[in-house]
């Protein structure tokens, strides 16, 4: 028996009628039509459908959406403003951090979260932030370097003057 | 070839799509009215089917149909035997893989019925409805015991013996005689899951207006799984096309047609319905085809100086309850590359294929080049050892030379160029490897096990060696181009526009690249191999040629001056002797009006490069470790790769292949396994017992250097690059370890080398 799901998700507030047993990934995939989130596995291990919720990074497989209810969910699309990038987006991409670029979405929202609480993370602390997410083209050097790169950029956008 | 554009580290143009959430994997896809597939797979590894009960599934609200092997259409046949030729003396037997099984099971995980629902959930409800009888019948696990009188797989196969081969050069039984030591190994390398993050999947749809089946598919290429299907289902080829969406991953697993991808095209085209399957993981790691599984005897016959005389392989590879189009190439990759970069005058290899109870093996990354290297670079290794010389001088006294090219080893693999002397010495100088002796002598003298290892290896690449390309002119003047490989990760959009902008005299953003659809450009091969710069790249060149001449007699035509008072320069036509010239837009516009120029050919090059040989790259690499023997844990601190991968197109992505595969190559030694019991029951089902390294687990620091000496077997001078790190790295990481373990006399480890193995052998259960 379908319920009434109400949860904003990426800054848009909805109201959809969701079975109890649909997952939270598939109801951003098949009813928001979100499908830049992914999912790899089915024992909550790849994390590549990682999504922020309430700014926590949660894994969307591993949740149903009816527990979403009244939740502010931040999916890949909806990182930056649309025809923007987010600083971690740009940095996957000028430091070659994805390949076949599946695993992508999950580790930037991940990595969202991590940098949101942490500005300049060493090694250990991205190994740990990312620990939930597995990629299998990359062998992660690129990755680290990206999450790296991109702390340095929104450490100097927020250190640069306003205006002018 | 290096102009402007080749040898840069471009930035992806595939990435901004990709970051931003909008690519479009097979399972993103949306087809009006879709109905889905789920599978009822055997859980046992070999029984006889005695019935399929699928009464309670049938009566499922939102079931549409249960087909099991006798409700495939009379024409449908099994998945090809043989999809890539063999030499004519190599014996396979006739045990291709059933579409769904037919009256037996033969591993746990075989599809035995298909359960079509409106939803996937529905679908996947139902096929826990389905009733399966299965009488349980003996079965084996294990490759040497299936060979040593296991209960046969196949009835009408007795001694389990699946294919077999026998290759010798050069007189092995003198040189055996006159060596002054043989040196034995026993070698035992197990099955990997490729895993790529984006598991299997397809949707079919059939046009029964057109009469036309389409597969949407998860694949390497269009190509292959076009002509398989074709194949199976018994239709003109012109009848199937096959589409190929962005791709997660696939890494050698996602080659040709699977078995599911024909369930779904024979249900679309009963129901009129598009099918769509998309595999779970633990679906994946049950039934999609596996990597590696081969048990290997060697002997290597050494003078007293170090000098290689011999080398004799028996070669068991696992080949599990089928054969695909591919098992058995594995094996003659491995076989063809058994002496590595060395020259060994005579060498023998034996390979038997075993059924085993288990789903059948196939390419993964590398496919058959890890084994060969492995297995020599370890037994060079204990060659160093048994007569006390040092790991590097053994090497530099036997690798092939660099003025021996081309080189034709005792096995008949032609080497086309390299230098792989050069390759060692420049990896031991980046990896300062007196240091790191000296680091380990200090480490022993405390009593820490570290050591450093060695392996040169070769990848011989452009497998199946011919590729295709074409290439028009858009209206608004950007170029067109249609590889005929397509790309599942590697950046060949950004590749292909580099060498093409090169060749065009342009910037890459004139350079468009559409590939994966078998209705638009040439019919192709595909990228597996480390083939598609080297032979899809050169067959770009020969489309551009093509479209530059036929854009020099439309020009001719538009300014009514002679071909020869024209050239091509800066991506437009000039003639020689200055004035105004014809742009691109020019003629794509007359091109496509035509109006008084019915004789001029199509605006439009179509290329087929055919590789003369295989272009061999090749790699040095020094591996350096620790072991903690309180925990078992084997602590990889540094891999050196320097690498020959001929002209790099792309240094960044090139850079990135070298360290993705060497990641593979860690994972590879150090954690992943595919097990069973003895009976072929797997016991690894997913990702919670299949250890894929997360980004903590890899602490490595990897350095990358290339040293290129240019193929001459392609215009390019490209060879492959993106195995590299899974052939070298497993070796060298090998061989680190029986380096650190040596003081404590332990003469062989099998890998993975997790931390328990490793543990009890450093003594830690006597402790």
């Amino acid at each position: 028996m379908a319920e009434t799901l109400r949860v904003t998700v990426n800054g848009e507030g909805r109201s959809d009628q969701v079975e109890p047993r649909v997952l939270l990934v598939h109801y951003l995939r098949e009813v928001c039509g979100l499908t830049g989130t992914h999912v790899g596995c089915d024992t909550s291990q790849c994390g590549a459908c990682t999504v922020l919720l309430d700014g926590a990074p949660v894994k969307s497989c591993n949740m149903l959406a009816l527990q979403a209810e009244g939740a502010e969910i931040t999916t890949i699309e909806g990182l930056a403003p649309p025809g923007g990038l987010h600083p971690l987006q740009t940095a996957f991409w000028q430091e070659h951090g994805l390949q076949c670029g599946y695993c992508t979405p999950g580790f930037i929202m991940a990595a969202a979260a991590l940098l949101a609480e942490n500005h300049d993370p060493s090694d250990e602390e991205i190994g740990r932030g990312l620990e939930g997410n597995l990629c299998r083209c990359t062998g992660y050097v690129n990755i680290r370097r990206a999450v790296k790169a991109a702390a340095r950029a929104m450490r100097e956008g927020e250190s640069a003057p306003v205006g002018g | 070839m290096t102009g402007p554009w080749v040898g840069r580290p471009e930035r992806r143009r595939e990435d901004l799509r990709l970051v931003a959430g909008h690519g479009a994997y097979l399972d993103d896809l949306q087809f009006p009215s879709c109905a889905h597939v789920a599978f009822v797979r055997s859980p046992l590894p070999h029984a006889r089917v005695r019935g399929v009960d699928s009464s309670a599934a049938l009566a499922t609200p939102g079931v549409l149909a249960v087909i099991t092997a006798g409700d495939l259409p009379p024409g449908a046949r099994m998945l090809p035997l043989r999809t890539i030729p063999l030499p004519p003396d190599f014996t396979v037997a006739d045990v291709p893989m059933p579409i769904l099984a037919d009256g037996e099971v033969r591993f746990a995980g075989e599809a035995v019925a298909a359960v079509l629902a409106e939803s996937r959930a529905v679908a996947e409800d139902a096929v826990d409805l389905v009733q399966l009888d299965l009488e349980a019948l003996p079965s084996v696990g294990d490759p040497r015991a299936a060979l040593a009188g296991g209960p046969p797989v196949h009835a009408e196969v007795g001694d389990n013996v699946v294919f077999r081969w026998h290759q010798v050069g050069g007189d092995v039984e003198g040189a055996f005689r006159a060596a002054a030591r043989t040196i034995q190994g026993r070698f035992s390398i197990p099955r990997l899951q490729a895993s790529p993050m984006e598991p299997r999947g397809c949707v079919a749809a059939y046009s029964s207006a057109e009469d036309l089946l389409t597969l949407w598919c998860s694949s390497q290429d269009p190509h292959r799984p076009r002509l398989q299907l074709a194949n199976v289902l018994g239709r003109d080829l012109e009848r199937v096309r096959v589409v190929v969406p962005d791709v997660g991953g696939a890494f050698g697993s996602k080659g040709g047609l699977a078995p599911e991808h024909a369930v779904a095209a024979v249900l679309a085209m009963r129901t009129g319905r598009s099918v769509k399957w998309v595999e779970t993981r633990s679906e994946n790691v049950l039934a999609a085809y596996q990597g590696r599984g081969m048990e290997v005897d060697a002997e290597l016959g050494v003078s007293e100086a170090g000098g290689l005389l011999a080398l004799r392989l028996r070669l068991v590879s696992d080949a599990g309850a089928y054969l695909l189009g591919h098992t058995a190439v594995v094996s003659l990759t491995a076989t063809s590359l058994a002496t590595g970069a060395y020259r060994i005058p005579a060498a023998e290899v034996t390979v038997v294929g075993a059924a085993t109870n288990k789903v059948p093996t196939g390419p993964y990354r590398g496919a058959g080049r890890p084994e060969a290297a492995f297995v020599i670079e370890r037994m060079v290794d204990s060659a160093a050892a048994e007569l006390g010389i040092d790991p590097v001088e053994i090497r530099r006294r036997n690798l092939v030379p660099a003025g021996a090219f081309p080189y034709r080893t005792a096995l008949g693999s032609e080497y086309d160029s390299g230098d792989y002397p050069g390759l060692l010495d420049r990896a031991l100088e980046l990896s300062n490897y007196p240091e790191e002796r000296r680091a380990q002598a200090r480490a022993r003298a405390e009593g820490r096990l570290r050591g450093v290892g060695l392996a040169v290896a070769v990848e011989s690449s452009g497998n199946s060696a011919w590729e295709t390309a074409a290439a028009t002119i858009l209206d608004d003047g950007r170029v067109l181009l249609l590889p005929g490989s397509s790309d599942h990760g590697q950046g060949h959009a950004t590749t292909f526009a580099q060498i093409a902008a090169d060749a065009m005299g342009v910037d890459p953003d004139q350079i468009e690249v559409r590939s994966g659809d078998s209705q638009e450009g040439l019919v192709g091969v595909g990228t597996f191999a480390s083939r598609s710069v080297t032979v899809g790249g050169s067959a770009l060149l020969l489309a551009l040629d093509e479209l530059r001449h036929r854009c020099l007699s439309w020009a001719a035509h538009l300014l009514d001056v002679p071909e020869e008072q024209l050239r091509w320069e800066a991506g437009a036509v000039v003639p020689l002797g200055g004035g105004p010239g014809v742009s691109r837009q020019r003629l794509a516009q007359a091109a496509r009006d035509r109006s008084d120029s019915a004789d001029l050919p199509e605006l439009r090059g179509e290329g087929r490069f055919v590789l003369p040989g295989l272009a061999f790259g090749s790699s040095a690499c020094v591996a350096t470790l620790e072991v903690d023997p309180a925990t078992g844990w084997v602590e990889v601190e540094r891999i050196v790769t320097v690498d020959d991968a001929g002209t790099v197109v792309n240094p960044l992505l090139a850079e990135g292949q070298v360290i993705g595969s060497s990641v593979q190559g860690l994972a590879a030694v150090l954690f992943e396994e595919v097990s069973h019991e003895a009976d072929g029951q797997p016991l690894t089902e997913s990702f919670l017992s299949y250890a894929v390294p997360t980004l903590p687990d890899i602490r490595t620091e990897i350095v990358t250097e290339f040293r290129p000496t240019p193929s001459p077997l392609s215009p390019l001078g490209t060879k492959g690059v993106a195995e590299s790190g899974c052939i070298g790295v497993p070796a060298a990481v090998a061989n680190a370890l029986q380096d650190a373990l040596a003081p404590l006399g332990v003469r062989h480890v099998d890998p993975p080398f997790s931390p328990e193995k490793i543990w009890r052998l450093t003594g830690g259960d006597a402790r």
